[in-house]
């Protein structure tokens, strides 16, 4: 049986028991109306006339706001026809009887547009424009309007004979005779940009689908799996470890993979009709990818959860957790800013959405900025190699788990890996990375802080299996602290070498190594004082208060980096500036946090 | 299929043991028991045969084969039933036996019918689309087993299979297991109520504390531990006697019993009536003889019926911990 056939016959018990009964009918049928629903959204949002679907319109940079326009075109937009007639007919009252007390939309018109062609009469203009300026005058004298200049202290109308869109503004008034028109709004896309919008919307719509509702979905399967224990008689049925975690992921995915296809289709469709195909399908493969990896995630957090809270917790909190990143990632994709493009790399939605939008409504960012295009692209290729990466030493850490082979999770080896590319995927990501303005040291301590999650979870995926009676056995406590030192090391190295700036090392302060060290020794202790050995309720709470004193480390680390200024003694220790008890507090703290942390890992051995 | 354990070991920590050097030969087509108290190192055991656990030391073979690099082929010919294991409560008995037919990646046809039959043997034909939630306990656990024996594997393993079953229910497990083993299915069964096991199976280990205490053919164990008695309560129809004394009856069956060189371990009165203890040095024959001796002593039994197995005493004796 070839790989593919293994893996499909894998995915058959969980693809039916997810069908089974009437839910197929069910799920298609919800597909087709999600399919239905986007593309009446997206003729409402792309043709409707409401204030909502404008706005949105206006997000997408699809429609300029109603005040600029009716500015720039000398037009008065109206919501209803019964105010279109009222203004009409105002309108068509003007020039207006000065001695009448009366306000309306149109009155106000005409007098700024009468000071904006007083003002434009009174500014130098170059010899190109002297005809326009001639007419702006004889309309004003048409008018029997006093071309008086323009009193400052009571109006004060800007005119620039340079600026385009005054040129443009000054032509649509003389071109309206000082009467403004009234326009009944209507949206001002057009069939191609509708087309487009719905695109968008499917690509929104999509990139939800797989970057938060699947891993949600795998990772409650897992948990509710481990939770009722009912994984352990599927570990000994016919499928291998592999086979069974893709078979039960695919089992989840395998519904959203039907919500989801309408949209693609819908996607593509009008990617072909009126966009760019290479990016949609960039987008749909990173899409792929990062829901590869996120479901791996979505299931070692299952799998490592499910037997301490219920599945419905734990959904809930995964739904937090990726909706929570989806949102992030979705901003940045949609608004990009030239600081914030290596985000990419490190958030697939970020990447999906920058994608999805650059195939349909490019931003305007990129517009002809190759440099940043390019900086984007690469962004995006890294970082889909490295979440696939990811999501591969994923699958290992749970094929080891669940099939409770090997020693740890992970191997040495594989998590060298995983720190080395999540090394290079946040240090991609770092917006001080690129800003000038930014400090060496701040860049270091940013990629450090968010780093450190990352290598405590693949620290606790280094340490032996927990089981009945682990408390007996010995942890190589040193050998795991000697691992996240290297790992720190590479950071520390790929960080110089990103900078450019290698020989920064010899003038970096020693207390600067020494809060380093005790960082990183406290962070390791609590990672593997979490994953190897039993917590009581006095263990979790000092464990989670030694977590938030470590980070005292980081303002040590930064002030002790600042290359200018005067380091005294009563530096070491910041507590000390602000009592002297504290300082002393603090000291202890520094030696009984690791003390203790690690006579209870040592003391169980 | 043969099964031969070789100093088999288990460590969950690397200090203490759940199951150390374990040697056993389970013959093709019989049934075994496995027997032990709780914390003996029976679910362990049982988990390592169904290769869901690896051992931390010895050898497993099968068929006189040892267990390969990937256990997958060898599962399909396992069926197991750990302890605990709960069904999924949406799905239906047919849904759920063809999920894990799909799991023993059984051909499309092969397993539909195997599902029928399966339903008809178990009895769960009538609930087949009934969700699992909504069965009785017994029919749960008939479930259970049922779908141990989709894939139609050669080795059954079942960890303390009668748990919470009704005495039907345990019966009709019974006759499950024979049909099985009529099969040639090797089976082997742990539990810690050793009624169930007695007349069942035809060989047996004792198991403490991760070790083997003995192993063998049930007859054989019995034989060489000399038990060769049986526990009988006999319910009486008698007056009671003066200043709450025995009654006549009573006092004439003891005086029976004595004759008959039976050992009575306590009277007792339930619901108002006399009940005797006793324990026979023999096999049934005996007991009939001491019965129809009671009868001819115009002692009115009104039942007589069997306490403990041999195999409980065998148990008794060789063990710390006793077992109900």
């Amino acid at each position: 049986m070839s790989k593919l056939a293994q893996l499909r016959s894998a995915a058959l018990p969980f693809v039916t028991r997810a069908h089974r009964g009437g839910r197929l009918r069910r799920y298609v049928l919800l597909s087709v109306l999600l399919g239905i629903l986007t593309l009446v959204l997206g003729a409402w949002v792309s043709f409707g006339s409401g204030p909502f679907e404008a706005e949105i319109r206006r997000g997408f940079g699809l429609e300029e706001s109603r005040w600029l326009r009716e500015q720039q075109e000398f037009v008065i937009v109206v919501d209803s026809r019964e105010e279109f007639a009222q203004m009409s007919a105002q309108a068509a009252s003007l020039p207006y009887d000065h001695h009448s007390m009366d306000w309306n939309r149109p009155k106000d018109a005409y007098d700024d547009a009468v000071r904006f062609v007083t003002q434009a009469t009174w500014t130098d203009a170059p010899r190109g424009a002297y005809a326009l300026r001639d007419r702006a005058a004889n309309l004003l004298s048409s008018h029997g309007l006093s071309n008086n200049p323009p009193d400052p202290d009571t109006y004060y109308t800007y005119f620039s004979w340079h600026d385009q869109q005054n040129v443009e503004r000054l032509e649509a008034i003389l071109a309206a005779d000082l009467t403004p028109t009234v326009e009944l709004y209507r949206s001002p896309l057009t069939v191609v940009d509708g087309i487009r919008l719905t695109g968008a919307i499917a690509g929104g719509i999509f990139s939800l689908l797989l970057l938060v509702i699947a891993p949600l979905l795998v990772g409650t399967q897992m948990a509710q799996e481990v939770h009722e224990n009912t994984l352990m008689p599927l570990t000994g049925t016919a499928l291998r470890t592999r086979e069974l975690i893709l078979g039960m992921a695919a089992g989840a995915l395998s519904i959203v993979g039907i919500l989801a296809a309408p949209q693609a289709l819908i996607l593509l469709a009008t990617v072909a009709a009126a966009g760019y195909l290479l990016p949609a399908l960039g987008g749909i493969a990173v899409a792929v990818v990062g829901c590869f990896f996120l479901s791996m995630l979505g299931q070692l957090l299952g799998y490592a959860l499910g037997s301490q809270r219920t599945p419905g917790v734990l959904g809930m909190g995964l739904l937090a957790f990726f909706g929570f990143i989806g949102m992030i990632g979705a901003a940045f994709g949609l608004a990009p800013h030239k600081q914030t493009i290596g985000v990419f790399a490190l958030l697939p939605e970020a990447a999906t959405t920058h994608l999805f939008r650059s195939s349909l409504l490019p931003h305007e960012l990129f517009f002809n900025n190759w440099r940043l295009a390019h900086q984007a692209d690469f962004a995006i290729a890294v970082g889909t190699v490295g979440i696939g990466l990811l999501g591969l030493l994923g699958l290992r850490a749970l094929e080891r788990r669940v099939g409770r082979t090997g020693g740890s999770a992970l191997t040495r080896s594989e998590a060298l890996l995983g720190a080395f590319v999540t090394t290079v995927l946040v240090i991609l990501a770092n917006p001080a990375r690129n800003a000038s303005y930014t400090p060496i040291e701040a860049s270091f301590l940013i990629t450090l802080a968010l780093l450190s999650v990352p290598f405590a979870i693949f620290l606790m995926m280094r340490a032996p299996f927990a089981q009945h009676g682990a408390e007996r056995k010995p942890l190589p406590v040193v050998a795991l602290l000697s691992e996240l030192a290297l790992w720190a090391g590479l950071h520390g190295v790929i960080t110089l070498a990103a900078l450019g700036r290698p020989e920064l090392i010899a003038a970096v302060h020693p207390m600067v190594f020494a809060y380093l060290g005790w960082y990183l020794l406290v962070l390791g202790l609590l990672s593997l004082r979490v994953v190897a050995r039993p917590m009581g309720i006095g263990a979790r709470v000092w464990v989670a208060f030694s977590a938030l004193f470590a980070m005292f480390a980081f303002p040590h680390m930064a002030a002790w980096m600042r290359p200018w200024g005067h380091h005294g003694a009563a530096d070491a220790l910041l507590f000390l500036q602000v009592s002297p008890f504290l300082g002393f507090v603090q000291a202890v703290l520094l030696v009984l946090i690791p003390w203790t942390l690690w006579r209870s890992l040592r003391r169980a051995a | 299929m043969d099964v031969e354990l070789r100093d088999l070991s288990k460590t969950y920590d690397g200090a203490s043991w759940a199951v150390r050097e374990l040697t056993l030969k389970i013959p093709s087509g019989s049934i075994f028991g496995l027997i032990g108290p709780n914390g003996a190192g029976k679910s362990t055991t049982l988990r390592m045969l169904a290769t869901v656990v690896a051992p931390s030391g010895g050898e497993l073979l099968f068929d006189g084969n040892p267990l390969p690099k990937d256990p997958s082929e060898i599962r399909r010919q396992i069926g197991f039933l750990g302890d605990g294991n709960p069904l999924y409560k949406q799905m239906s008995p047919a849904e759920y036996l063809r999920f894990f037919g799909q799991c023993y990646r059984l051909p499309a046809a092969e397993l539909e019918e195997a599902i029928e039959d399966t339903l008809v043997t178990f009895d769960l034909a009538g609930k087949r689309d009934t969700p699992s939630g909504q069965l009785s306990k017994g029919m749960r656990q008939r479930l259970l087993i049922a779908r141990c024996l989709i894939h139609r594997p050669r080795l059954l393993l079942l960890d303390e299979p009668a748990d919470g079953l009704d005495p039907r229910s345990r019966s009709d497990l019974r006759a499950i297991l024979l049909k099985a083993k009529e099969r040639g299915v090797t089976i082997l069964v742990s539990s810690h109520i050793l009624r169930e096991l007695d007349d069942l199976c035809d060989s047996m280990a004792i198991i403490q504390r991760g070790r083997l205490v003995v192993a063998g053919p049930v007859d054989e164990i019995i034989e060489g531990y000399d038990v060769s008695r049986f526990v009988y309560r006999l319910r009486l129809l008698d007056e009671p006697g003066e200043d709450g004394k025995e009654g006549p009856g009573v006092r004439r069956a003891l005086e029976v019993l004595r004759e008959h060189r039976v050992l009575v371990e306590k009277t007792d009165v339930e619901d108002g009536q006399p009940t005797i203890t006793i324990q026979v040095q023999g096999d049934e024959a005996l007991m009939a003889d001491v019965l129809a001796a009671l009868v001819a002593a115009k002692v009115r039994v009104v039942t007589a019926s069997r306490l403990r197995s041999r195999l409980e005493d065998v148990y008794n004796r060789l063990s710390d911990d006793r077992v109900n």
